[in-house]
């Protein structure tokens, strides 16, 4: 595919797909890498120096850091792209219902959307963590209801355009199958921008998510995830001030690169957005 | 009479990558003449009044040069040497403008009348009743009804023949020894386009003007010389009559037969049973 | 433009009475038993007629309808029914006393965002490509990528720890403000320069400018009123939305730098499953949001000339 060769050209989106990649199969095999249980505690090694033996120290129980940064990955990382997966497969269905059915569903989806849309997400995810109660899932389930309505719109826009496109029409006088024609039409249309928009996205997921953990709405102790790390590295900053450096560079970076490679996306795919 | 008053020698204007879109150019006009410069879009006409008033974007290399009075050895300059704030304040005093879109030209936040006393300010030393009145005076001038309340309308509530018609109006104001039209009347509709060049036709003969445009019919009312350029070159050049009626270069040959069928189609359609009204074919 | 008010204004009025609504049926859904969580929290053991009693007190046993139109009419007066938790404190009186440091702390980042993203947006915009513009390019760039939790954290350390400068927490005096303004308005910040630089970037390639250019006009004449008036025109749309945001989105900072705001209240509600409390919350911010909505498009409205005229269109 072009996209693929143009991505590849563009030296500042490969290096951050290298990032991301690297980071998802650090993820996967943090059992078989990391060198200590992320969950192990040991009091003798309670904010141990960085050596040969603990790559980023210990924290306040003597837990080996780096191996707790890997297991983060699962958690901050892995969740919030499967917060993303959920969203958009959620809000691709409704877009599509939406745009293929039109009438007066496809009116009452997109009022739900604009109110959606309009209202600020930061009281949407408390709202909806508040009512459900602490917890991972719930942070999840607030994230999707509050980025749904985005994909919906979109998904709906495109079908509504392409729907009128000559190829599609023609598709649909042979009488190919709905889902053949969204499988192999629509689908390759609407990617480019749902990759962008997926991409900027999920770094606001991962900010969010580690966000709300900080606080202590979203993962609870003892899981190892980034922002939980960077809470409990808050309560004891004032003497070891090296607690918080690694899991804030790890979110940093992260979050960094999904930024940028949505922007990259964006140039590539989108040229006359380049103005700047 | 006929001493020149901008001389352009050897305009050349090139992108970066090496595309010349302007190409060996060289034209004078003189004093009290209006030259036409004609050509179709992309010819490279608005590029080179652009780099006459120097407003050219960064990225074209330009070489050449745009002497203003070349006659006269201590007045003489190049155009293209000058720095950005003499050209600044020779644009709008000594060189106007016309633009081709009125309905956009002015900004959309500010009402007409300050438009125009602004840059009243910008050239002459003067205070601020002063300017209104005179910018008043000139609304009245160019035959518009009621000017005070011209005066305080926004861009859009005005049409853009009226719009037209201030720009005009406002390129006349500071006297300016070269006036510069850039296809004044192509966004018109025709009632307004007839007008305006009623306007044009009375200011030519008090200054110096380039007028610009892709229609021969405009350029043959109103020019006395004309170029004709095509892809980045002059093709032909020469006095009016000489351009209509003894075109020596094929491509003016070409637009000029264009124009001529274009013509004699419309009569034949529109006076089909009144041969004697037949509009005269040029 | 009175008309407009008026009709925005009329528009209003069903968008506030969903809002009640769906503050009211949220907490209806919610999976556990106000009553039981309200005695729970009190430590009374949630015996089956302790629960009845309570759902008495609470006014739990009657049809969801009425329950909601006896709430809305207390809601409309001020009436937010008692905190779970403090059962002698009224949650409206709670409201109130955390909405002022929260509003406080939300002026002040408005404030010190618009200020700065104006002034660096500006010369980002003057000066594109130069080195200036690339490294506030570069620090806008960490920007939306920083975890604002973390910064909050590396200020902390920096002004409060290592340089001894400011106070970590508290509230009360300006000094107290400064490291909370500065790490909430960071993200915005960074975002208000990268739309007014692109947005002036945008409208120096008006025909109006270049005609202004062709006018003779001074260099700083058309870049005050020609580029960065009209730029500021669609900027100020979005950074009026930035006040409900700023209030929403404060209480990441507020638990850091323990700010007694809005935000750590309803966290603490959200922890302890206070109802009422959440409730309020999630109403006073939605009525909040609702009107600033109103207020910027009305500004916005009132400031261009092109809109002004036909005041009913939207």
């Amino acid at each position: 595919m072009n996209l693929n060769k143009k991505l590849i050209n563009n030296k500042t989106a490969l290096i951050c797909l290298i990032i991301i990649i690297t980071m998802i199969i650090l993820g996967i095999l943090a059992p078989y890498i990391a060198p200590f249980d992320p969950n192990k505690v040991r009091i003798v090694r309670k904010y141990a120096a960085i050596s040969s033996e603990h790559w980023l120290g210990c924290d306040h129980l003597g837990r080996d850091i780096f191996s707790r940064l890997l297991y983060g990955i699962r958690s901050t990382l892995f969740l919030s792209l499967l917060t993303m997966i959920i969203t958009i497969i959620v809000g691709s269905v409704i877009g599509l219902i939406s745009g293929y059915r039109r009438g007066k569903l496809d009116e009452c989806i997109m009022r739900l959307c604009d109110i959606m849309l309009s209202f600020p997400s930061q009281v949407m995810i408390l709202a909806i963590v508040g009512v459900l109660g602490v917890g991972i899932e719930n942070v999840i389930i607030a994230n999707i209801v509050v980025k749904w309505a985005w994909y919906s719109r979109m998904i709906r826009s495109s079908v509504i355009k392409y729907s009128r496109k000559n190829y599609i029409l023609f598709s649909r006088a042979i009488g190919a199958p709905h889902s053949f024609i969204i499988c192999r039409h629509l689908l390759p249309n609407i990617m480019a921008e749902l990759v962008i928009l997926a991409t900027l996205d999920t770094g606001w997921v991962i900010l969010n998510i580690s966000a709300l953990s900080f606080i202590g709405l979203g993962v609870q102790a003892p899981t190892a995830e980034w922002g939980l790390m960077l809470s409990e590295a808050k309560n004891v900053m004032t003497q070891h001030p090296m607690q918080m450096v690694f899991p804030g560079i790890a979110i940093l970076i992260v979050v960094a690169a999904f930024n940028m490679l949505g922007d990259c996306l964006r140039d590539i795919l989108d040229p006359k957005e380049k103005t700047a | 009479m006929s001493s020149p008053l901008l001389a352009v020698k050897q305009l050349t204007i090139t992108l970066d990558n090496g595309n010349k879109l302007l190409d060996d150019i060289s034209f004078t006009v003189n004093h009290h003449q209006c030259l036409g410069i004609v050509g179709e879009s992309g010819s490279g006409k608005s590029l080179t009044c652009k780099a006459i008033i120097g407003l050219l974007e960064s990225y074209f290399s330009v070489t050449g040069q745009i002497l203003f009075k070349p006659q006269n050895a201590n007045l003489a300059f190049d155009l293209l040497k000058q720095n950005k704030k003499t050209l600044n304040q020779m644009r709008g005093s000594v060189i106007s403008i016309i633009l081709q879109h009125p309905m956009s030209a002015f900004d959309p936040l500010y009402c007409i009348g300050k438009q125009v006393v602004e840059t009243l300010q910008a050239h002459l030393i003067i205070n601020k009743n002063d300017a209104i009145a005179k910018t008043i005076a000139m609304i009245e001038n160019i035959g518009l009804e009621k000017p005070k309340e011209i005066y305080k309308k926004y861009p859009h509530q005005l049409s853009g023949g009226m719009l037209q018609r201030i720009m005009i109006g406002m390129a006349l104001m500071l006297e300016p020894e070269l006036i510069i039209a850039d296809e004044p009347t192509t966004a018109l509709d025709s009632i307004s386009q007839f007008h305006i060049l009623k306007m044009l036709e009375k200011i030519k003969s008090k200054t110096t003007m380039i007028f610009i445009s892709h229609d021969l019919g405009v350029i043959h009312h109103i020019a006395d010389e004309i170029i004709v350029m095509n892809k980045g070159k002059i093709v032909e050049s020469g006095s009016r009559d000489q351009i209509f009626y003894h075109p020596k270069h094929e491509y003016t040959r070409y637009l000029i037969n264009t124009r001529k069928q274009l013509l004699n189609k419309f009569n034949a359609v529109t006076y089909a049973n009144h041969p004697n009204l037949i509009l005269e074919t040029n | 433009m009175l008309n407009y008010i008026i009709k925005r204004l009329t528009m209003m009025i069903p968008i506030l009475f969903g809002i009640s609504f769906i503050a009211f049926l949220l907490i209806n859904l919610a999976p556990s038993d106000p009553a039981e969580v309200a005695l729970r929290l009190n430590e009374i053991m949630p015996t089956p007629d302790a629960i009845e009693s309570m759902r008495q007190e609470l006014g739990l046993n009657k049809p969801f309808f009425e329950r909601y139109f006896i709430w809305l009419y207390d809601v409309l007066h001020l009436d937010f029914g008692r905190s779970f938790i403090h059962r002698d404190r009224l949650v409206w009186d709670e409201i109130i006393r955390s909405l002022i440091p929260t509003l406080v702390l939300a002026m002040s980042s408005f404030a010190f965002t618009l200020i700065i993203s104006l002034i660096l947006g500006v010369l980002c915009a003057i000066f594109a490509n130069s080195a200036f513009d690339h490294i506030v390019r570069i620090i806008i760039f960490l920007g939306t990528a920083m975890p604002s939790y973390w910064l909050g954290l590396l200020f902390i350390w920096l002004f409060a720890n290592y340089l001894d400068l400011l106070p970590t927490n508290g509230y009360g005096s300006w000094q107290n403000l400064i490291l909370p303004t500065l790490t909430l308005s960071f993200v915005y910040i960074s975002t208000y320069i990268r739309f007014i630089r692109n947005n002036m970037l945008e409208n120096m390639h008006n025909y109006s400018v270049f005609y202004a250019r062709c006018r003779g006009l001074k260099e700083k004449t058309i870049i005050v009123k020609h580029v960065l008036v009209n730029s500021l025109h669609t900027t100020i749309t979005a950074l009026g939305m930035t006040i409900p945001q700023l209030i929403a989105g404060s209480f990441v900072v507020e638990y850091i730098f323990s700010w007694p705001g809005l935000g750590r209240l309803c966290i603490a509600a959200i922890m302890n499953r206070d109802y009422p409390v959440i409730q309020a919350y999630i109403l006073i911010m939605a009525i909040l949001f609702v009107v600033c909505n109103f207020i910027v498009d009305v500004i916005h409205q009132w400031l261009d000339p092109r809109l002004r005229d036909n005041g009913g269109a939207i």
